[in-house]
């Protein structure tokens, strides 16, 4: 077995290869190798394939009990200052790369259905081929260099992505705002990185650890400092798992093709920020400051994020909200030193949140047939109504994830939700609460989704609901865009409407290649929470903190001293929450008994609250950008004013003396050598004076 | 102070006066064909500062070098001109004389200032005198024998360059295909290639 | 002196490379004479020839004990080396590039081939210098070399402007260079040599105070060595030069008679003027931070692309300097480090750009857009080149800045450091702008350049090369970062095998250490 670990390099190689074939004859020969679809399509899944089978035996192995192997080169030496390059393969990234690999595979193979009439096709899969190379990458790193030399990478392909459409306005708008984002994040997280290789010399999670406690100890560094550092560091989670106050970039990343939905902004990529803090483990808990920070933004994001979804229209949208809602749970449960318990949601979610929106995408895909091609009618929720008649595969997988995400036992999403509730009361009881309201939520907010979208009577095919839906968007798109950006009667109203003429009057079904995927998904969905149950905690005991926990109190109990009560207790009571959330929903949305109109028009202040995303997009809005956009026309005065007139200083004596210095007159020259004089003069000046 | 101390302080104060006189000359003067001659002046009284100082080979080759080369080629360059232009008076061109003039004169207060407080150290070997041609030549054929050869390579390409740029350039439509060009000496206008863009 | 004893002061094989290098500018000229223009077709590589066989000589060279050539003048150690292949190289890879645009533009090849040689000879012999007249000698052979090749298109009115301001502005820093050296010769007592000048210097400052003249003769030759790396406020000739001479010439001069006035730089100042370590310190504080904001800040502003290039050379040569200022074994190491990067990629920048103005006859950025339709290959290919300018990861100009950023940051150059993040940042920006106008355009929004882009043709004469030197420069910018051990164990041999500056570094901590002891008693 040891030779496979020898190769466990070329998991992450696989699909870089692919992608650079793809890429290189895109570049190569433009038209020829957009043309070979079907072959490049099989290509990168079938290289991607056996990344899976290899990462699938790399876990086996570490679950039979293979020690973990770590191996590196020297990268970059120079002088005291070394640079390690290698991989790690220990029992969080074995598990990792199964997850990537398997979640990867089947969003490829959904994609050959979800873009087949895209023109784009070759050129996804070169970059979804990037993408999960990187990924993979960014698991098995050992030291944070290597991390944040893929973290940036998985950025730009996440950027790449999201503006896959980039001739929409909006997808082009969203990828910068999530570039623009993520940029703070990695900022923070390069200064986190430097900082702590400044204060203990290395880039390896462990011995940053050990010797930070040790400089801790010593009183070498102060706490406060150690704590920034450990913030910025979180900074870089914050951006990429969509952590308040950063994580506006998300629900706008929703404009990228639902494949990348499902498998950058639900499953993968955003977990890497929990995966990070994960890895950086030894580190944070010598600073309990920073572990609560960690917890409580993890908390009020969860919350915000299920407030939020509660009134989305846009099925994409209000998924979005839900997996920001999701790693919060997560966040909150590393930040309780609850490690084993959010990586196990980090499982669990990943694969139902993927299940969740390739199942959306297939109603998309359906509800296209009916609406034509706009985002605006074919994502809105409501205009749907009724698929399960039409789409009874993607329905009842759609149930199924709907089940896991509001923690209904035996559902994944129970054990894993449930053994962060558990840790969470056990460290503090208000991050409890807060999360036990937040599972009664979600349970209502996926209901609501789910009632509207597959129950009750389609209302795609009613003109005047489009033509409002459509007016709306206009309305709602002028405000954002700003006075002056486009007048809102140029936009046409019904661009939409001659596609659906030629299209028949209900949905259909999704083809083979992507309601296979979802069938696929739906097991995991249902089964992977066994292995994490409470009384037989197989997942805990595989995937532990890489060091003895001292200082820190462990929520989770290791399964020895299981108690049948507490976990009874905690257990009903959030599926009693659940099926409270679950009940209004019905009642609401299915049964009609409960106008949510009305509800809406009672509270018009907090229904406008959610709907408008706790207006923290127009906060941004005025404090970031316009204040950006208002120094980048100071500094553009600036820049027509002063700097050109310093560069060119003739110029700006031609200004003052008022004379007609031309370009080809001579006057420049000389000025240049009196310029070269004077600065000699003020160096002298300026030397002798220092010195 | 016997006679030959004498003389030789007053023939200083006179080179160093000519010098001054004749430099700012040059500067002020508005006829450019006056500026030339007086900058022949300058360097015919610097050589006389040369003489002084025992350097008879330094001061020939001033005269040779730039009475003989440079300033002759400068006032070529004026007569083949020959283009006499009325500049149109720049106005307020207080300012640039004024800036101009005091970075001057920093720079003048700065170098004084430098000459008069920095210990100069003395060489220890005594002065050549007459010898100073012989050894001259010694230096340059052993420690100074790679810039003395290296001077060559300047030499050689300043010869390509000045002949590159004074070349008739004898334009032909096309080139005729590589063959029998030898003669030719094409350089045709650049078209589908422009080196920068509109200024 | 008997002629062996002769013969082993001066050393002569120390410059065999140089001697090539010679030997190959001898050919191409004699052969151009005799045989006539046919000649140009084979001349170049004659030339890309010698070049690279003085490379390798180079290498055979790097573990020579007797480096000292020319009783003194000259001295072949590790640092010299690395800094002669590094001018080298890019006059290699100039001549590839210049063929076909030098052909296309109807002048003649071979002349161009052997100014450029000549440029690259001074260079070289500028790394080793190691006393006054052989610098100020291959310092001329080197600028004058530049103002013909500045000047070369004399067809093209903004050429000939080009050459004039840059001889005009040359000479001036020439001038104030020579004052400055003529003032070192009178302050040493008539030494020439920098070992001497600098034993004379400290020995008649002792440890009082450095006098006035050593700060003015200080000045003076940093002044010259200024202008030959375009910092700031030594740089008003740049932006204008670039723009009006042929490319390829503004190529090996951001790149190669870069490296040369480094090279200066670094041996002048650490063999001369370790009495005034501090005022040269001090004197690059004020250059680095002058050239990092004003190179980054009015590139934001060009629209013309070779003027983008020159202002971000300036910026990039700030960056540099941080290596110098931090004084440090790494520090020098990442100097040299960022300068073979920076070869390749500001080269492979410059080819791209020479191969869109050939077939569009524009430099305008706003030409550039939707370029990706049309040409993937050199979209691709300019896009690396310039992500690595700006610094993105994985790219090589990313582990070099990294490199330069964490030795000053180490050197205690915080304010210093953050300055150049932040202004790295700006570079970042307009380096982005070019990339996203050639690639985030639609169909409709392309520049009319780019509409009538001729069909992609390597085989036509001097395409070759062309394409060679742009893959090869691609190729080693993406990977050089990633397998960067090898350039950097270069890199710091190269350092750890000077002595002169093992010794000044040494010196210089020792410095710092008793005046860290000082400043606490």
């Amino acid at each position: 077995m040891e030779a496979i670990y020898q190769y466990a390099w070329l998991v992450p190689v696989f699909p870089l290869v692919g992608s650079l074939i793809l890429g290189l004859g895109l570049i190569s020969f433009d038209k020829t190798a957009a043309n070979f679809r079907k072959g490049s399509a099989i290509l990168v899944i079938s290289l991607l394939g056996v990344s899976m089978v290899l990462s699938i035996i790399l876990l086996w192995t570490q679950i039979q009990g293979h020690s973990s192997f770590l191996q590196v080169i020297e990268w970059a030496k120079a002088g005291d200052f070394r640079l390690t390059m290698g991989y790690t393969i220990d029992h969080l990234s074995a598990l990792m790369l199964v997850i990537v690999t398997t979640v990867a595979l089947l969003v490829m193979i959904y994609t050959d259905g979800y873009m087949a009439h895209d023109p784009g096709y070759v050129r996804f899969y070169a970059y979804l081929s990037l993408f999960s190379s990187s990924m993979l990458g960014l698991v098995i790193s050992p030291n944070l260099v290597q991390i944040y030399i893929f973290w940036e990478l998985v950025g730009m392909c996440s950027y790449l992505l999201v503006g896959f459409w980039y001739d929409r306005k909006a997808a082009a708008d969203a990828c910068q705002k999530a570039f623009v984002t993520n940029r703070v994040g990695d900022f923070g997280l390069l200064l986190g990185i430097l900082g702590l290789y400044w204060s203990t010399g290395s880039f390896d999670f462990t011995v940053i650890g050990d010797r930070l406690s040790n400089l801790l100890e010593s009183g070498a560094i102060g706490t406060g400092l150690a704590v920034l550092m450990g913030i910025l560091v979180f900074l870089g989670p914050m951006a990429k798992s969509a952590q308040f106050p950063l994580h506006v970039w998300l629900p706008d990343a929703m404009e990228g093709p639902t494949p990348i939905s499902a498998l950058i902004h639900a499953a993968t990529m955003v977990a890497a920020g929990v995966f990070l803090i994960a890895r950086m483990f030894p580190v944070f808990e010598h600073l309990p400051a920073v572990t609560n920070v960690i917890a409580w933004t993890g908390a009020f994001t969860a919350f915000l994020g299920a407030s939020i979804a509660i009134t989305q229209n846009d099925i994409k949208k209000g998924l979005a909200y839900s997996t920001i809602s999701q790693l919060g749970y997560m966040t909150m449960a590393m930040g309780v030193g609850a490690y084993g318990a959010g990586l196990f949601h980090l499982m669990t979610h990943a694969y139902f949140k993927a299940m969740l929106f390739l199942g959306s995408g297939s109603v998309i895909h359906g509800m296209e047939g009916v609406v034509g091609h706009d985002p605006v009618l074919a994502q809105d929720m409501r205009l749907m109504g009724g698929l399960r008649k039409y789409m009874p595969i993607t329905a009842t997988t759609f149930l199924i994830g709907t089940l896991a995400i509001c923690g209904i036992p035996p559902f994944a999403g129970f054990w894993s939700k449930d053994e962060i509730l558990g840790s969470a009361f056990a460290a503090q009881p208000a991050l409890w609460l807060v999360c036990w309201l937040t599972a009664g939520i979600t349970a209502f907010y996926m209901f609501r989704m789910y009632f509207t979208t597959f129950e009750g009577d389609f209302r795609g095919n009613d003109q005047s609901l489009r033509q409002f839906l459509k007016r709306e968007a206009i309305h709602g798109f002028s405000i954002s865009v700003g006075p002056g950006a486009m007048h809102a009667d140029e936009l046409s109203l019904n661009p939409g409407d001659d596609h659906a003429h030629g299209h028949h009057g209900h949905p259909h079904e999704s083809p083979i290649t992507m309601t296979l995927p979802l069938l696929i998904l739906a097991f995991p969905s249902v089964l992977i929470g066994l292995v994490g149950t409470p009384f037989a905690n197989y997942f805990t005991e595989f995937i532990h903190p890489p060091v003895a926990t001292g200082s820190l109190h462990l929520g989770v109990t290791h399964g020895e001293e299981f108690n049948w009560n507490e976990f009874l207790i905690m257990g009903g009571s959030s599926v009693g929450i659940a099926l409270i959330g679950i009940s209004l929903a019905f009642l609401m949305y299915l049964s009609h008994r409960i106008d949510p109109g009305a509800i809406a028009n009672r509270f018009p202040a907090l229904y406008g609250f959610s709907r408008n995303k706790w207006y923290l997009d127009d906060i941004n809005d005025r404090l970031f950008i316009q204040g950006s956009r208002r120094l980048a026309r100071a500094a553009l005065e600036t820049d027509s004013k002063v700097v050109d007139g310093v560069v060119n200083f003739t110029g700006l004596i031609t200004l003052v003396t008022g004379e007609a210095l031309k370009y080809f007159e001579n006057g420049r020259a000389q000025f240049y050598a009196l310029i070269v004089f004077g600065a000699v003069l003020g160096l002298v000046v300026l030397s002798g004076v220092s010195g | 102070m016997n006679l030959a101390q004498g003389v030789q302080v007053v023939s200083l104060g006179l080179l160093s006066l000519m010098v001054l006189g004749a430099a700012l000359g040059v500067v002020l003067a508005n006829n450019i064909v006056y500026s030339a001659f007086l900058l022949g002046g300058v360097f015919i009284s610097i050589s006389g500062l040369y003489i002084l100082l025992n350097a008879g080979f330094v001061a020939t080759a001033q005269i040779l070098i730039y009475v003989g080369a440079v300033n002759v080629l400068i006032l070529f360059a004026i007569m083949l001109v020959n283009k006499r232009e009325d500049f149109a008076p720049i106005s307020s061109a207080w300012i640039r004389k004024g800036v101009t003039g005091l970075v001057c004169i920093g720079l003048f207060a700065l170098l004084s200032t430098m000459v008069l407080t920095t210990p100069w150290l003395i060489a220890s070997i005594p002065a050549s005198g007459e010898q100073a041609t012989l050894l001259i030549g010694e230096h340059l054929f052993s420690d100074f024998l790679l810039p003395f050869e290296l001077a060559s390579v300047l030499l050689l390409i300043a010869l390509i360059g000045a002949i590159i740029l004074a070349r008739r350039e004898l334009i032909v439509n096309e080139p005729a295909s590589g063959v029998d060009a030898g003669l030719m000496l094409p350089e045709r206008p650049r078209e589908g290639v422009a080196v920068g863009s509109d200024p | 002196m008997d002629v062996p004893s002769l013969s082993t002061q001066l050393n002569p094989l120390v410059i065999l490379p140089e001697l090539i290098v010679l030997t190959a500018l001898v050919v191409v000229v004699v052969c151009d004479l005799i045989v006539g223009r046919t000649a140009s077709r084979w001349t170049p590589y004659v030339a890309v020839s010698g070049l690279l066989v003085s490379v390798v000589q180079l290498g055979f060279q790097w573990n020579n004990d007797h480096a000292i050539a020319f009783l003194g003048g000259f001295n072949g150690d590790a640092l010299s080396i690395v800094f002669r292949g590094i001018i080298a190289l890019s006059a290699a890879v100039t001549i590839l590039i210049s063929i076909r645009y030098i052909e296309q533009s109807g002048t003649a090849l071979s002349e161009f081939i052997s100014i450029l040689l000549a440029a690259t000879l001074g260079g070289m012999f500028l790394s080793g210098a190691d006393e006054l007249v052989t610098i100020f000698i291959a310092l001329e052979t080197l600028s004058i070399s530049s103002y013909l090749l500045t000047g070369y298109m004399k067809r093209d009115p903004r050429s000939n402007e080009a050459a004039l301001k840059y001889l005009l502005i040359g000479a001036s820093s020439s001038a104030i260079f020579l004052y400055g050296i003529s003032l070192l010769y009178g302050l040493s007592g008539g030494a020439t040599k920098l070992v001497d000048i600098g034993t004379a210097l400290t020995l008649s400052t002792g440890l009082g105070d450095p006098s006035i003249g050593i700060v003015i003769a200080l000045v003076f030759v940093i002044a010259g060595v200024a202008f030959k790396i375009s910092a700031v406020p030594f740089h008003q000739w740049t932006p204008d030069v670039y723009e009006g001479s042929p490319t390829p010439v503004v190529a090996f001069l951001s790149v190669g008679s870069k490296a040369a006035g480094f090279a200066l730089a670094i041996r002048l100042l650490v063999t001369a003027f370790p009495v005034v370590w501090e005022q040269w310190r001090f004197v690059f504080v004020a250059l680095a931070i002058l050239s990092m904001i004003l190179g980054n800040v009015v590139a934001l502003a060009q629209t013309s692309m070779k003027r983008l290039l020159a202002y971000s050379s300036i910026g990039q040569a700030g960056f540099v300097m941080l290596g110098l200022i931090a004084g440090t074994e790494q520090g020098y190491a990442s100097m040299i480090f960022y300068l073979f990067i920076y070869l390749f990629m500001n080269l492979g920048g410059f080819t791209c750009v020479i191969l869109f103005s050939l077939r569009t006859g524009t430099d305008q950025i706003s030409e550039y857009a939707g370029l990706y339709q049309k040409d993937p290959l050199l979209t691709l290919g300019l896009s690396l080149c310039l992500l690595s300018l700006g610094g993105i990861p994985p790219m090589a100009g990313f582990f070099a800045k990294l490199y330069l950023f964490w030795v000053g940051w180490q050197a205690g150059l915080y304010g210093l450091v953050l300055l150049a993040l932040v202004t790295s940042v700006i570079s970042i920006y307009y380096y982005i702008r070019v990339i996203k106008m050639m690639v985030v355009k639609e169909p409709q929004e392309m520049s009319a350049a780019v509409l009538h882009y001729p069909v992609v043709q390597w085989n036509l004469p001097g395409m070759r090369p062309l394409q060679v030197s742009l893959i090869s420069m691609v190729l080693i910018t993406s990977l050089a970062g990633i397998l960067s051990n090898p350039l950097l164990s270069l890199a710091n041999a190269s350092v750890s095998n000077t002595p002169l500056l093992q010794s000044f570094i040494k010196a210089s901590t020792v410095s710092v250490s008793i005046t860290d002891v000082d400043s606490h008693l």
